[in-house]
């Protein structure tokens, strides 16, 4: 233990950790800051939740309906006072420059109307819902994907089966009525992406960073040094390699929850999510684009934060031993960094390069390199190369026994090695 | 006693060692050779930081890589080139050392307080190590070699950056320290082995050359090694006749010690030999061919 301590203070001794870690939540907390102009709008959402609940049913409707009637009766005996005009929408009021028009509307009776605006939205989402639902043909998005990347043979026949077992998914979903639950309004805010995307991805590969370099200093620490003649003909020897492989995880381990945990906070602090943490995470509302979000579970956005959280964890470590298994080969740290690049690198190109007709192609795309890389879609549909029911978890426990495996390999073969 | 049997070593297609068999009993053991001839190889190879291309090297019988931690609990070594912390005090250097030698805190506590005594680091046990001059850092490293009481004590290069009292104190400790032990140092520093080593050993063409006391080695160009006076011109041609071993200046001309196998001129004084005079003669052909070549790191 004694060992262990002495060799995570060889981490924590060296300001370089430091600096980045705070120079990344730095610039986490500048991503995040550079979309509080919605922060106010989202906190509509709130009050209508506290209202009616999150849940979209007939009897909800009915009341959100008569509650936005009221309020556009309000705004439209308001405007007939003022203007002897009358709107259908809040957004038709909202669209008539005659009523920006100096000290017609007060300040707050048009902070007011803008507010009625996105109830609208909300509402006229709501209702829309299952029309929308209605029109989706998961076959169809398979098929789509199919010609998308030219896929043909048994590569075609995989997507379509894929897509098929999430057909089954979506009708369930939709029995469940996971898809009918109020979230911030996607095509407006994007908060899904901002949140799995923007700043997930960032922190992903700020903790990469982090990794490799924990890695390659703790490997090759006493390389680096050139105390390695010292140290490793001392009693505990090459032994000293599996404190370091314990110790490079620990502060991995301890990085990521830094990183993680420093940038949420300040994220949720900012966004005011708190009634919105149980809702499913394939709701109608997340929609950005064109693509509606279908998860595989019905998961509350809480969990699948933590799913998220945890599918970051386990890849970071996977990161973290493959630079620790390359450094207990290669001695110097800017080569471990470029080496790392090249895997990852070779792990994006390695799809693209395999025929379009065989299984190989899906193989190639369960890495956590590629994993990572649209941390929004974890768990979901997500195209033809990993939509796959147990795609996350199958990638993770395969490169996880895959890592054990090679660091077991690479400790030993240490063991075994001539150091200069 | 540790053996050494028939041990080769190669660097991919360079050959550094080539079946080398020694014993190592109790005693002060001096591998003597110049730079480039194997001495670290040899002595990292008996540190298990490298490993035998061919042969083995035993200990009571057991090879040394087998016996593993067993071998290393009882070893002492102080590398040619070490790094050390600069921002560590001896203290926390020795103290985090005897935590890999596995050696108890409190132990470990106050045997670093013998040692630093020893050495004569005491008053500076807590400075750090960025401020300590060579022959200081040296001296931790002689003190971190000996923190487990090694019946083995290896130095590599020990007397390499002191000063001629630093080397008499080490001298001293090494013969202090050297009961009990097998203690093998390497040098290329004639004056230390005559003071302390047993028995010397030198490494030549890759493989032992001599092994044995130092009259002995003497002894072999006993009779051919003469000291002359002559004038500065003619020294180039004589150079070319004789192996000169040393010159000096004296009254402006030179006094030159050389070694001459043939009948003698009656102008010139035999000497006897040292251990320096059978130093060069031995390594006169290495020393020819390499003088050129930058010296080895
Ligand atoms: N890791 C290595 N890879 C390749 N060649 C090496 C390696 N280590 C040593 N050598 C070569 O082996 C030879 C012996 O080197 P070694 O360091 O053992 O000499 P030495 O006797 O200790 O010299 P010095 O007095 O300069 O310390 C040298 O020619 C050196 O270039
Ligand atoms: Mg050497």
């Amino acid at each position: 233990m004694r060992l262990k301590l002495y060799e995570i203070k060889k981490i924590t001794a060296s300001p370089i950790i430091y600096v980045l870690l705070i120079a990344f939540i730095a610039i986490n907390i500048k991503v995040i800051a550079g979309n509080t102009y919605y922060r106010n709008d989202m906190k509509v959402l709130n009050s209508i939740t506290d209202r009616f609940g999150y849940k979209i049913n007939d009897s909800m409707l009915v009341n959100f309906k008569s509650y936005y009637s009221g309020e556009l009766g309000k705004m439209n005996a308001l405007a007939k006072e003022r203007t002897s005009k009358t709107y259908k929408t809040a957004y038709d009021f909202l669209e008539d420059s005659d009523n920006y028009k100096t000290s017609l509307y007060s300040q707050k009776e048009l902070d007011d109307i803008k507010r009625l605006n996105i109830i609208e939205n909300y509402y006229s989402i709501a209702v829309g819902i299952d029309a929308k639902y209605g029109k989706i043909d998961i076959k169809d998005m398979g098929d789509e994907q199919i010609k998308t990347y030219g896929l043909s043979g048994a590569a075609a026949a995989t997507v379509r089966g894929e897509y098929e077992s999430l057909a089954i998914r979506f009708a369930q979903l939709k029995a469940n009525g996971e898809e009918k639950a109020l979230f911030f309004i996607g095509q407006i805010y994007a908060m899904h992406s901002f949140l799995f995307a923007t700043v997930f991805r960032s922190m992903i590969f700020e903790i990469m960073i982090l990794s490799v370099l924990i890695a390659s200093h703790f490997a090759n620490f006493e390389f680096e040094n050139k105390t390695q003649a010292l140290a490793y003909s001392t009693k505990r020897g090459r032994k000293l390699i599996y404190d370091k492989l314990f110790a490079s995880i620990l502060v991995c381990l301890g990085v990521t929850t830094v990183l993680i945990g420093v940038t949420l906070a300040v994220y949720f602090s900012v966004f005011d999510y708190s009634h919105v943490l149980n809702i499913p995470i394939s709701s109608a509302f997340m929609q950005e684009a064109n693509r509606s979000y279908i998860s595989w579970w019905n998961m509350s956005f809480i969990q699948y934060l933590f799913a998220v959280i945890a599918i970051v964890y386990v890849c970071e470590i996977i990161f973290m031993s493959i630079a620790f298994c390359i450094a207990t080969i290669i001695k110097n740290n800017y080569i471990v960094f470029a080496v790392f690049a090249l895997i990852l690198c070779a792990s994006y190109m390695l799809p693209s390069l395999m025929p379009r007709n065989s299984n190989i192609i899906f193989a190639t795309s369960f890495s956590p390199f590629i994993l990572v890389l649209n941390p929004q879609l974890l768990f979901m549909e997500k195209g033809a190369f990993s939509t796959f029911k147990y795609y996350e978890v199958i990638t993770d426990c395969v490169w996880a026994a895959l890592m054990a495996y090679l660091c077991a390999f690479c400790t030993k073969r240490f063991q075994k090695s001539d150091i200069c | 006693m540790l053996v050494v049997n028939n041990v080769s070593k190669n660097f991919g297609k360079f050959c550094a060692l080539n079946d080398v068999t020694l014993e190592f009993g109790n005693g002060v053991y001096c591998l003597l050779a110049p730079n480039g001839a194997g001495k670290t190889t040899l002595i990292k190879m008996l540190a298990t930081l490298i490993f035998p291309s061919s042969g083995e090297i035993c200990y009571n019988g057991t090879n040394i890589v087998k016996m593993g931690e067993n071998y290393r609990d009882i070893l002492g070594y102080l590398p040619q080139e070490f790094g050390y912390y600069r921002n560590n005090s001896p203290k926390q250097y020795l103290l985090y050392l005897a935590a890999l030698k596995l050696i108890e805190k409190e132990k470990a506590k106050k045997k670093i307080e013998e040692l630093l005594e020893l050495v004569g680091l005491i008053e500076v046990s807590d400075k750090k190590m960025r401020k300590f001059s060579g022959g200081m850092i040296q001296r931790v490293g002689v003190a971190q070699a000996l923190l487990n009481d090694p019946k083995i004590l290896i130095l590599d290069e020990p007397t390499a950056g002191l000063d001629p009292k630093e080397r008499v104190r080490f001298r001293n400790l090494i013969t202090e320290v050297s009961r009990d032990k097998t203690v093998i140092f390497s040098t290329h520093i004639v004056s230390d082995v005559e003071s302390i080593a047993n028995q010397i050993i030198m490494i030549k063409d890759k493989s032992v050359y001599y092994r044995g006391d130092i009259e002995t080695i003497c002894k072999k160009i006993d009779g051919v090694v003469y000291e002359a006076e002559m004038e500065f011109d003619t020294l180039p041609a004589f150079r070319q006749q004789y192996l000169s071993l040393s010159e000096k200046q004296e009254n402006g001309k030179m006094r030159v010690r050389f070694i001459c196998g043939e009948a003698p001129d009656e102008s010139w004084t035999k000497v006897s030999p040292s251990l320096e005079d059978a130093f060069i003669e031995i390594y006169s052909d290495a020393i020819a061919a390499d003088s050129d070549l930058p010296k080895e790191q």
